[in-house]
């Protein structure tokens, strides 16, 4: 433990190298996934959820709302095995996995093809509850009456979705966002699996397999903090959009 | 997870105004409970997994260890309604075995989950002061932990069994259950609720047989039938990652281990077949819950 | 009056404000002709066939207890029905030669051309008015904003014409009785008082023609209703159209120039406020006297603290039986403290509660036998905190009854004790989510009732609920009070309490109510203190030299916190 904070976090079995190497060379690819997944589901759910709630009865909400339901049935290795069966054996549109075709050298154009699916699948196993969190708050907020006020008070009807209505819906998802950090985190790390992308998650399922302890242990500690980190940024963004929240408190 | 995003449970002691929406097709009137059309639904189709969960092993004896290499995979047809895999075995009855075997297991589980909730939740909320502060901040810190990474280092640690399974589900998922526990008990202990009690003369016995006890059954009931859809996709997921029951006892998981491996060669109702079996049961666990969460409105 | 009739009419309003140029009053008028108006949800009938006429500088009061229909006339009127009402009946609105039907506006148009412009309207429920995430400043400002291109042209007579939107704002705020510091706030930091006034004056903010104000006045104390009423009136004579929804007898009789009394979606009665408005003071009742020796329920020299800070100095009250005590005193000042001190759920920090016949030991709370605790009935304030929500009513006033007396026949008394107080069979078979908050007051007061306790001490009962029902609860309570029982009513409203405790012979509190009038006596030798002005309701000037006997007050500030002067004890 002494040694951890010093640097040295150990020697990993199975690599055959320190810990903290491995753990360097790999929790970049892990963020990167993880914030473009996180931010595509976000842009999404935002246009997804004010398209369904301006008319909660229609058609397009009801269809909208009942594949968001059947997708977070789907575990996310299940979505990512899944995009991978039909975008890359079936259609062959995008490659299988890897961080770049077999022997290539790492460019952006070639990370950049691989990134395409593991992204998409991250994005779309997250899409369900922000999606529906969004839809729920935002039909609640466009009946209350501070928005009916601000109708009735002249204010056109775009100002009023984005000044009135995104931010008041915005609040319950985000204090949601910081409990379903933690899943995203374990989604990434299904992902990775499947694709075989190189990043922390993959490197904590070989080590679990091969009893790597030294390795497992810092995956671990790393993955949850950056969970832990990412739910202190969704508390700092609510604090910052909704006044009546209390520092102190949260 | 469909469960999660059911509405979440609002105050009891707040009512809220009822929100407009759309028509929910309702099938008929049962004892003048109106039932709606999607509870319907995902109530029978429980019904149905259940039974050929239950049923098709016992009613169709089939060596599990007998392989067939010569038949290989063979897609959907009328004599194999799911196909065969790899090794030539019939995917609706591996299929039956396999969400027998999930289905105990996150039982299991889920029963653990709760057992153990509901004794931390309650003692914070009875012994209140620092042990509630300190049951607190125990519930967030398990928490922040994604379940799947502490189930994945308990597994590693304890190898591959049904009992890992039961307790990585256990330990991960008891802080659902703790929360709810003594959010109820704190509820009744109100100050206008606790004082209401004292100036009609109620002892406080009297306080807990009547008002706490069928609240906390009621939503302990909700829990638990909640809990079982997560130990599902836990066992399989670990499964599939290879740490959790042992292959040689099909689970969904290993099923749909199986399945990816066999994509490779064109085969996908290997496939298919668990994860449809998956998120079948899933939903439909979901949706008979729905609406159960929070408080009973008649 | 078809669709394109109605946009074609309204090309007119986008000048409506200049060619016509300021005629007697500073803006252009507007008028508004109701006929027949009937609104229907469903099998319902809401409003059947209501006539108003809306001129330009009077103010026109629809008057009417809850549920009567009013607020459906401001829904109809700019268009926010509920889906699937149906509208009959026309609603003209004239200005500057140009004639559309409000009814029937298409929605789109009503947004860019009416709403704000031409009709102001300050929804019901102000509080809510204000998204929690700006400021009310911005709020304001915002509104001045998008005014754009169909702003009205303010005449040559208008005070406003010339200055900058940032002093207009201040300017109007400060004829609303709010203070620019507010402006900078957000809605949380506000209370329900300041954001009424900023409610309106939000809708107020283009100086629209015609103003429609839904309960302005709903949860202010005296001082805020008046400043309200003078703002409404104000702006009424500057050549505005408004119109105002309110139960609010007083406050009508304060602004109104025509009177239109609704009751259960019919028009009642409609005319000058002196025809309409009849007196509604209730009659006096004969004043009981009660003995002096009769058992009483005594606090003595009972103080409390919270948080390590004392809230209530050393006070004595007596409540006898047979007798209603009011508690009156501005919000916040500690009545809820001391109705629970004298009904024995809290022990005192200091002094005892003792009830006729038992020792005055310290104890309170569950440590007390049960029995000794139903000698003591109490109520809150917060019915939906004092009930268990997965109970019927039913269940919730019978449960108590017998657990404290298993094996008597307590369905019967129930039922007609909820009779009683207005609850029917079909509504005790309901849940506490599904009935209103005033129907949920009514079901806790019968269940204290049911236990036939000795004293009741009933805390804010009436704040829920509208003028006819609070006084038919009161009726109950004083029928109690005759049977026997000792009634301590706790209010901040001095008019809750007159109904009944005009059959009382003391009062807590020495208001104008003639009825009182004896409780103006003071023990010699303790001066009247003058009371620290809160940030609550104010008591009228008259009121502030005169203590009151047996309650709490205010006092002045004593290095950082607010003591209470012991009061001087009732004869």
């Amino acid at each position: 433990m002494s040694g951890a904070l010093g640097g040295d976090l150990g020697w990993s079995t199975t690599t055959r190298t320190d810990v903290g190497v491995v753990v360097a060379a790999r929790l970049p690819w892990t963020l990167l996934l993880m914030v473009l997944g996180l931010a595509l589901a976000a842009c999404a759910g935002v246009v997804l959820a004010l398209v369904s709630s301006l008319r909660p009865g229609g058609l397009v909400a009801r269809v909208l709302t009942g594949s968001l339901w059947v997708l977070s049935a789907v575990p996310s290795f299940l979505v990512a095995t899944t995009l991978m069966a039909v975008l890359s054996l079936g259609l062959g549109w995008l490659p299988a996995g890897g961080l770049t075709n077999p022997g290539a050298s790492l460019t952006a154009g070639q990370v950049g093809r691989h990134l395409v699916l593991p992204v998409v699948a991250v994005a779309l196993s997250q899409l369900p509850w922000i999606t529906l969190h969004l839809h729920r708050a935002t039909t609640a907020q466009l009946r209350t009456t501070a928005t009916e006020a601000a109708r009735l008070r002249g204010v056109p009807e775009g100002r009023v979705l984005a000044r009135h209505v995104l931010p008041g819906a915005a609040v319950p998802t985000l204090a949601i966002a910081g409990a379903r950090l933690p899943e995203v985190v374990a989604g990434s790390v299904l992902v990775e699996q499947v694709f075989g992308w190189p990043g922390l998650g993959q490197g904590l399922v070989e080590a679990a397999l091969a009893q790597d302890f030294a390795l497992l242990a810092s995956a671990t500690v790393l993955l949850t903090t950056v969970a832990v980190l990412g739910g202190l940024l969704a508390d700092l963004a609510l604090v910052r959009i909704d006044p009546r929240t209390d520092p102190d408190a949260l | 997870m469909p469960s999660d995003l059911l509405p979440a449970a609002r105050p009891a002691s707040r009512p809220t105004a009822a929100a407009p929406r759309g028509p929910t097709r309702v099938l008929g009137v049962v004892r003048g409970r109106t039932l709606p059309l999607g509870r319907v639904v995902a109530v029978g189709g429980l019904v149905l997994l259940v039974l050929y969960a239950v049923l098709v092993p016992v009613l169709v004896p089939v060596d599990l260890d007998h392989v067939d290499y010569v038949t290989g995979p063979t897609p959907p047809s009328l004599a194999h309604p799911f196909g065969t895999d790899l090794a030539g075995r019939d995917l609706l009855v591996r299929g039956a075995h396999g969400l027998r075997v999930s289905l105990v297991a996150a039982l299991a589980g889920a029963a653990g989950a709760v057992v153990l909730g509901c004794l931390v939740g309650a003692t914070c909320a009875l012994a209140g002061g620092r042990a509630d502060r300190w049951g607190m901040r125990l519930v967030d810190g398990v928490n922040a932990v994604p379940h799947l990474l502490l189930g994945i280092v308990v597994a590693a640690a304890l190898r591959g069994s049904l009992l890992t399974i039961v307790l990585v589900v256990a330990a991960t998922h008891w802080t659902q259950t703790a929360r709810l526990v003594r959010a109820e008990l704190l509820a009744l202990g109100s100050r206008d609720f606790y004082r209401a009690a004292v100036s009609l003369g109620l002892t406080r016995r009297q306080v807990l047989r009547h008002h706490a006890a069928p609240r906390l059954a009621a939503q302990l009931a909700v829990a638990l039938g909640l809990l079982v859809p997560h130990a599902v996709w836990h066992e399989s997921t670990l499964t599939f990652l290879g740490l959790g029951l042992p292959p040689h006892q099909p689970s969904l998981g290993a099923l749909l281990d199986l399945g990816q491996q066999a994509l490779l060669s064109g085969a996908w109702w290997t496939l298919a077949a668990p994860a449809g079996l998956l998120v079948a049961v899933t939903l439909c666990l979901a949706g008979s819950l729905a609406g159960r969460t929070g408080d009973r409105r008649g | 009056m078809g669709d394109t009739t109605a946009t074609g009419s309204l090309s007119g309003l986008r000048h409506h404000g200049s060619g016509a140029g300021p005629g007697p009053h500073a803006h252009a008028s507007a008028s508004v002709r109701v006929r027949g108006l009937t609104v229907a949800h469903g099998d319902a009938v809401v409003l059947d066939g209501l006539d108003l006429d809306l001129v330009p500088g009077t103010t026109h009061v629809v008057l009417g207890a809850s549920g009567a229909g009013k607020s459906t006339v401001v829904a109809a009127l700019t268009g926010t029905l509920p889906r699937g009402a149906r509208v009959e009946g026309v609603a003209v609105l004239e200005t500057d030669g140009t004639a559309v039907d409000l009814l029937r506006v298409p929605r789109r148009v009503r947004r860019r051309r009416l709403a704000g412009r031409v009709v102001g309207t300050a929804p019901q429920g102000a509080g809510g008015a204000f998204t929690p995430t700006m400021t009310v400043g911005a709020h304001l400002r915002e509104v001045q904003r998008v005014a754009g291109r169909g702003r009205p042209r303010l005449g040559v007579a208008h005070p406003h014409l010339g200055t900058s939107p940032r002093q207009q704002l201040v300017e109007l705020a400060h004829a609303a009785g709010v203070e620019p510091a507010w402006l900078r706030r957000h809605p949380h930091e506000l209370s329900g008082g300041q954001l009424s006034r900023l409610g309106l004056v939000a809708a107020m903010v283009d100086h629209p023609p015609v103003l429609l104000a839904d309960e302005p006045t709903a949860g202010l104390d005296a001082e805020a209703t008046r400043t309200v009423g003078a703002l409404l009136a104000a702006y009424a004579a500057a050549g505005h159209t408004v119109l105002v929804i309110t139960h609010d007898d007083a406050f009508a009789r304060q602004i109104a120039h025509v009177v239109t009394r609704v009751a259960r979606g019919r028009v009642v009665a409609q005319g000058a406020p002196e025809d309409v408005l009849v007196d509604t003071a209730p009659a006096l009742r004969p004043v009981r006297t009660v003995a002096a020796d009769a058992p009483a329920l005594v606090a003595s020299a009972i103080t409390a603290r919270r948080g390590g800070r004392p809230v209530l100095a050393p006070t004595d009250l007596a409540v006898r039986r047979g007798e209603v005590v009011g508690l009156t005193g501005p919000s916040g000042v500690g009545k809820s403290t001391l109705a629970a001190l004298l009904a024995r759920l809290d022990p005192p920090d200091g002094g005892q509660v003792a009830l006729p016949g038992v020792a005055g030991a310290p104890r309170a709370g569950f440590d007390l036998p049960p029995t000794e605790r139903r000698r003591v009935g109490w109520v809150s304030q917060h019915p939906h905190l004092a009930v268990d929500p997965r109970l019927t009513l039913r269940r919730t006033i019978e449960l108590p009854t017998r657990l404290a007396a298993p094996g008597t026949d307590v369905a019967a008394r129930v039922t007609a004790l909820a009779q009683r107080l207005g609850l029917g069979t079909a509504l005790l078979d309901r849940r506490p989510h599904e009935v209103s908050g005033g129907e949920l007051q009514r079901a806790c007061v019968a269940r204290a009732l049911a236990l036939a306790p000795e004293f009741l001490v009933l805390d804010e009962v009436t704040s829920m609920l509208d003028a006819r029902t609070a006084t038919d609860v009161l009726h109950v309570v004083a029928d109690e009070a005759t049977a026997g029982a000792g009634v301590l009513l706790v209010g901040h409203d001095v008019a809750a309490c007159v109904p009944c405790a005009t059959a009382c012979s003391r009062c807590a509190r020495a208001p104008t109510a003639p009825s009182c009038a004896r409780c103006t006596t003071t023990t010699p030798g303790s001066a009247p203190v003058r009371r620290q002005p809160s940030a609550g309701s104010r008591r009228s000037r008259r009121d502030a030299g005169r203590p009151r006997c047996g309650a709490p007050r205010a006092t002045t500030q004593h290095a950082g916190h607010t003591r209470k002067a012991p009061s001087p004890p009732c004869t």
